[in-house]
């Protein structure tokens, strides 16, 4: 199809262009398979969030697996899914038990408990669900406007933006999680080091292998996960005593009266950027979001006084700005093939092992995927949105599943699923191993996160630093001739520097 | 139980780790700076970890941390399961296998003379072989239950 050109002419075609793909995208979306695989990711997801104890990250390790029998499409649809799908859930916990089921939902208890307490339940869930559904419908149309125009200017990039680029997602992941930046940089260098184990990415040599014959195909990203957030989540939560009291008043109406929603609007409104913009730096914004629009609504409230006492506007900001993260930090994903947390590292892992390689040429080489994916997650929200307002009695009950049901299950799940990657029983051995590795690091402080991020990244960093050192004849001037690249170094530094001596100096002038 | 796991052991396994990497990067040829070799990327890694341990260790001790294991004994059971599994599968073969992890797993103090834990060790069983072997139609040991049909 032709468009006139110029300045207008070119931005019609465009969004013409946009209106012609997303139609792409919805009939990829609505093929019975992948409406199938949105509808489980969607349902664990929302399940996986109601439980307090298990949460997406460990799920989608958990999943990962399976997932190697359906078509790719299908398994990064089923597995973003469980990532939104969690964001809904976990209000539920957070209103009736008091407990989030996820971290995103720690906010929604100050004010959603206190909902439930005063009979107000049904409308603490029901705008909980509403504002999920608005932020993350706002935000897939940001996705969607976002993603192209970012991914054409990143084709230009090179090794040496590559490198700035990467460098920068990974300290400000380790900057944004909750532990001491120390820690999390100390987990970087061994996620960067585990990767390098096996063949060099230029020779083919094996290295670091040890003198071990089954290193040398390098740690296998999946059996690691699997241990480090499925089995290790099962070590820490075992044994640990049940502490769950449900609320036991009846839930009644659901939908929220005219004045709370006036209530509301606003705060939804103002989550949904504030949310958007969170989720698409990289590092914490679905978890950092949440505090961000309830400190937001609290200064802008007329009744400052009412939050952490049943305020609406204090469970409608921070479940709308969770949503509207999860789905923003897919931008950096497609469009630059960086993840901007470690459910989306988890989710470029499955991508490559599916041998999609998420980045700017996606979108130009496989608009099926991307557009399929943009659409699934339209329709994905609106089965959110019906999984959790009518049918959330049904959730409250799945509270009431014993631990000592669903930990022994989920490690019998990881256990069969880590063995039919590659029918090997190394694979068990190595999640074992990761599995203890991972526990004693939770409990000392140490958050696995960076280092899978740091896994799936070395290739693409050491790739582009390698190149970079060979074009510029090994001077390290290279990294600072380009703009994108001494910008993003120039952040780097100031991030650990900020980390490390920042608070010191704001102490002692305080 | 409460034990004290010993910060001291924490930062010294830091530390060799940090030298490992430096030292085994340095063996695996670092090449040159206009043509990197295998180990440039690890080394550089390692320069970086280290004094990043030089730090932590001069920061406050944890030793006076007491940091809880409260469910020792239950973590040791999941992990000795999943070991079990690894050197049963070949052996017994999914299905056994499968069954008694599962009941070793659901199994407690309070359930052990009770029908909780044969039931749910054979409705897991189950619900993994439909899941696995059936719809995503999984390569599994046959196992000693198999020779048994064969030999029969």
């Amino acid at each position: 199809m032709q468009f006139p050109r110029g300045n207008f002419g070119e931005a019609f075609g465009d969004q013409m262009m946009t209106v012609d793909l997303l139609l792409t995208g919805f009939r990829v979306a609505m093929e019975p398979i992948n409406l199938l695989g949105c509808f489980i990711g969607v349902l664990t997801g929302t399940m996986i969030g109601v439980l307090p104890g298990i949460g997406p990250i460990a799920t989608m390790s958990i999943l990962l697996p399976v997932t190697f029998g359906i078509p790719p499409i299908t398994a990064i649809i089923m597995l973003a899914g469980i990532f939104y799908g969690a964001m809904y859930g976990g209000s539920t916990t957070s209103i009736l038990v008091n407990i989030p089921g996820e971290a995103a939902s720690v906010v929604t208890c100050l004010d959603g408990y206190q909902m439930a307490l005063q009979g107000r339940a049904g409308p603490a869930l029901g705008i909980s669900a509403i504002g999920s559904f608005i932020g993350g419908t706002l935000s897939v149309v940001g996705l969607m406007l976002c993603s192209q125009p970012l991914a054409r200017w990143a084709v230009k990039f090179g090794p040496v933006e590559y490198t700035g680029l990467m460098l920068l997602g990974l300290i400000a992941v380790v900057f944004l999680v909750r532990q001491s930046v120390l820690k999390g940089l100390m987990m970087v260098c061994l996620g960067l080091f585990l990767a390098m184990i096996g063949q060099d990415i230029v020779t083919g040599r094996p290295r670091f292998t040890f003198g071990v014959f089954q290193l040398q195909g390098g740690i296998d990203f999946l059996p690691m996960v699997v241990g480090l957030f499925g089995i290790s989540e099962v070590l820490v939560n075992v044994g640990t005593p049940e502490n769950k009291e449900i609320l036991s008043t009846k839930i009644k109406q659901i939908w929220p009266s005219s004045l709370d929603l006036k209530r509301s609007l606003m705060p939804i409104l103002r989550a949904t950027g504030l949310g958007f913009f969170l989720g698409f730096v990289p590092g914490g914004g679905v978890i950092t979001s949440p505090f961000f629009s309830y400190a937001l609504e609290k200064r802008l409230s007329k009744n400052p006084e009412s939050f952490g006492k049943g305020a609406i506007e204090g469970v409608a900001g921070p479940e709308t700005a969770n949503n509207a993260a999860s789905i923003s930090g897919f931008i950096p994903l497609f469009s630059l093939g960086i993840p901007s947390n470690v459910v989306l590292a988890l989710l470029m892992g499955a991508m490559m092992i599916h041998g999609i390689q998420p980045g700017p040429l996606l979108l130009s080489k496989k608009p099926e995927m991307f557009w399929g994916f943009v659409a699934s997650m339209y329709i994905g929200n609106v089965m959110c949105l019906i999984l959790n307002l009518p049918l959330v009695g049904i959730w409250v009950q799945l509270l009431k599943v014993p631990s000592k049901i669903l930990f022994p299950s989920i490690v019998l799940f990881c256990l069969v699923g880590v063995y039919t990657v590659n029918n090997s029983v190394i694979d068990i051995y190595v999640m074992a191993f990761f599995g203890i590795v991972g526990y004693v690091f939770r409990k000392r402080d140490f958050e696995p996160a960076p280092l899978a991020i740091a896994f799936v990244l070395e290739r693409l960093i050491e790739e582009s630093f390698r190149q970079a050192l060979t074009i510029s004849h090994g001077s390290f001037k290279i990294f600072l001739s380009s703009p994108i690249s001494f910008v993003c170094i120039s952040l780097s530094m100031f991030i650990v520097i900020y980390s490390f001596l920042g608070k010191k100096i704001f102490k002692k002038r305080v | 139980m409460r034990i004290r796991p010993g910060g001291v052991i924490e930062k010294v396994s830091w530390i060799i780790v940090s030298i490992l990497i430096l030292v085994y990067s340095y063996r695996e040829n670092l090449g040159r700076l206009n043509d990197p070799g295998p180990g440039l990327f690890g080394f550089i890694v390692g320069l970086v970890l280290f004094p990043l341990v030089i730090i932590g260790l001069r920061g406050p001790s944890t030793e006076s941390i007491e940091t809880q294991f409260g469910s020792l004994p239950s973590v040791c059971k999941v992990m000795i399961s999943v070991v079990l599994f690894g050197v049963l599968l070949g052996g017994l073969g999914f299905l056994a296998t499968t069954f008694i992890i599962s009941s070793i797993l659901f199994m407690d103090k309070k359930s052990l003379f009770s029908r909780f834990w044969p039931v749910a060790a054979l409705s897991a069983t189950a619900g993994l072989y439909i899941m696995f072997v059936l719809l995503l139609r999984c390569n599994f040991p046959g196992g000693i239950l198999e020779k048994l049909l064969v030999i029969r």
